[in-house]
């Protein structure tokens, strides 16, 4: 069908078991690039699952005029979600009770047990409406904070840089000069919120003295758009408001982190670009070494084409192997791993879109690397390669 | 051959029943009337001449009275977003009022709320029910952020003073 006769496909596979130590070698360098290459993607679809999932839709944050970029600067009264559930028709209510959630949201130190130095946690006073309004957050251990406990996010500890023991339920945490038991854990389905420390608003404002809370998140009625709340914020300009849909405030983050995102995939090019280099480097080492075995192939009348398409043939079957490896090891040690981040913490993410870009990467490097040795080994001469040593 | 055959019964049974129908009509007597349409079609609120004797936006927040008809210009700005989105509703700024960048100069980033404030008002386009007209203010009306309007309307203020809104009932937009 080719046109010309194709090297047994035993050949090949045979062939990279006749040096063994050569093959392991390869074999181990083109799975650690691809790891890297696992890291380096599994970190962007990680941060990007994050933002992507940590938005409501139906929820519309209420905060200061211009405190929308950064909610830790937000300040408004404390009376505001009182008075916005009592201004606002298209909140969602059930039996009276409507989805506007007051909470105090800050960055500050937080220490645990046994640890001399504080870390830098973000903390969040909230009242038992966030429930309502926070729709993914589910209470995985323990109960719901009451005065003077902190319910704790998953991810809350590598935000921290602490291990998972020291947030047990039972422990004691230090925040704002003030202690605070953990009181359960919670999931919000991969969020930025799983990060966070929830602890009752009330106590946080006494903790901090502080008075006012930094925002109102509040559910919107099913069938009406943000577009509501932010034309009462603008009409009722007297109370200082703005509104932005929390799916916006996430995609504006999504935007601060665009450069990191970026430099991640160039760190992913060159760090493909170097494997290639190996693999080339390997390749080369391999085919020089058989120079007098490729003529021979020639002599007894498999073609050029045909012999390219064996080399081909071991290195691709070589990097796919490694390809393999590297996926197994990226699924059982990579995929959920906790990465803390300014915003929070996120875990790396080997998802299908990982997996496809590490495996391609690595077939890539199997193909691209096999390519310039075996042209420049079948350029020789023939009757030159039977003398090679 | 088959298959373009089985076909043509329903050709013909369609241009059969479209004829008939067609036939029928006037044959029974008048035309009936056109069906009641569900929803007014879209009042223009664009106006095409410049009204006169427009006042900055701080000295109409200042004056005016509730229900008031004023004259009023600015530049549609105030915030990020001054247009709201999917309604004909939007902020606009007293021209006075310095911008702090070339970029984005409706943002208004640097200004003091205290200054921002009282030279911001909300411009809204409502229908006989009174409610802010569901259509996007840029397509209605051909606005964009830091565009100059002219808006002829109605002052509101709310209960305790508050200049909240300006109604308007017509909008010129400078080139």
């Amino acid at each position: 069908m080719l046109g010309f006769r194709l090297l047994p496909w035993e050949y090949g596979v045979r062939n990279l078991f006749r040096r063994p130590g050569r093959s392991v070698l390869t074999l181990g360098g083109l799975t650690l690039v691809v790891l890297l290459v696992f890291v380096v993607v599994g970190f962007v679809r990680g941060l990007e699952t994050s933002l992507a999932v940590s938005g409501d839709p139906r929820v519309v944050l209420i905060h200061s005029l211009g405190g929308g970029d950064n909610l830790e600067n937000s300040s408004i009264p404390a009376r505001s979600a009182a008075l916005l559930s009592a201004s606002l028709e298209g909140v969602q209510r059930r039996q009276g009770t409507a989805y506007a959630s007051p909470e105090l949201f800050l960055g500050t130190n937080v220490s645990t047990e046994g640890d001399a130095e504080p870390a830098m946690g973000a903390v969040r006073g909230i009242t038992p409406a966030a429930i309502l309004v926070r729709r993914r957050v589910q209470v995985i251990e323990g109960a719901w904070p009451k005065a003077g406990e902190v319910l704790v996010g998953r991810l809350a500890s590598a935000k921290l840089g602490r291990g998972a023991a020291a947030l047990a339920v039972g422990r004691t945490l230090a925040i704002e000069g003030q202690s605070w038991r953990v009181s359960g854990h919670f999931a919000a389905t991969g969020s930025a919120l799983e990060a966070e420390l929830w602890c009752p608003l009330e106590d946080l404002q006494r903790a901090m003295k502080r008075q006012d809370i930094s925002l109102v998140a509040v559910t919107l009625a099913p069938g009406l758009d943000a577009g509501v709340i932010d034309e009462f914020c603008k009409e009722r300009l007297d109370l200082e408001l703005a509104a932005t849909p929390e799916t916006g405030y996430y995609a504006s983050l999504q935007k601060h982190y665009k450069p990191v995102r970026t430099l991640a995939w160039l760190m992913m090019c060159l760090v493909a670009g170097a494997g290639v280099f190996a693999g080339l480097n390997t390749m080369y080492g391999s085919v020089v070494g058989r120079i007098r075995e490729l003529a021979t192939l020639q002599t007894v009348g498999f073609s050029r084409r045909a012999i390219t398409i064996g080399l081909i043939q071991e290195a691709t079957l070589l990097a796919a192997a490694g390809a393999v490896v590297a996926a197994v090891i990226a699924l059982l040690l990579i995929n959920g791993a906790a990465v803390r981040f300014t915003s929070g913490a996120f875990v790396l993410r080997i998802d299908s879109v990982a997996l496809l870009i590490g495996c391609g990467t690595g077939l890539m490097l199997g193909f691209v690397g096999a390519l310039p040795p075996a042209f420049k080994a079948l350029r020789m001469p023939i009757i030159e390669g039977l003398k090679a040593v | 051959m088959t298959k373009y055959t089985k076909g043509w019964p329903i050709v013909f049974l369609s241009a059969a029943l479209a004829t008939g129908c067609g036939e029928q009509g006037p044959a029974d007597g008048p035309p009936p009337a056109a069906a009641p349409r569900t929803e007014a079609a879209p009042r223009s609120y664009r106006l095409s001449e410049e009204p006169a004797a427009a006042k900055g936006v701080i000295a109409v927040r200042k004056e005016a009275k509730d229900d008031q008809e004023v004259v009023v210009v600015g530049h549609v700005a105030g915030s990020k977003e001054p247009i709201i989105a999917g309604r004909a509703a939007f902020t606009i700024v007293d021209l006075s009022l310095e911008p702090c960048e070339d970029e984005r100069p409706w943002v208004y980033c640097c200004t003091p709320k205290e200054e921002l404030i009282p030279a911001m008002v909300m411009v809204k386009c409502v229908d006989e029910q009174g409610k802010t007209v569901a259509q996007d203010a840029r397509s209605l009306l051909g606005i964009k952020e830091w565009s100059t309007v002219v808006v002829r309307g109605r002052a509101v203020r709310d209960d305790d003073g508050n200049f909240t809104a300006i109604v308007a009932s017509g909008i010129y937009v400078k080139p």
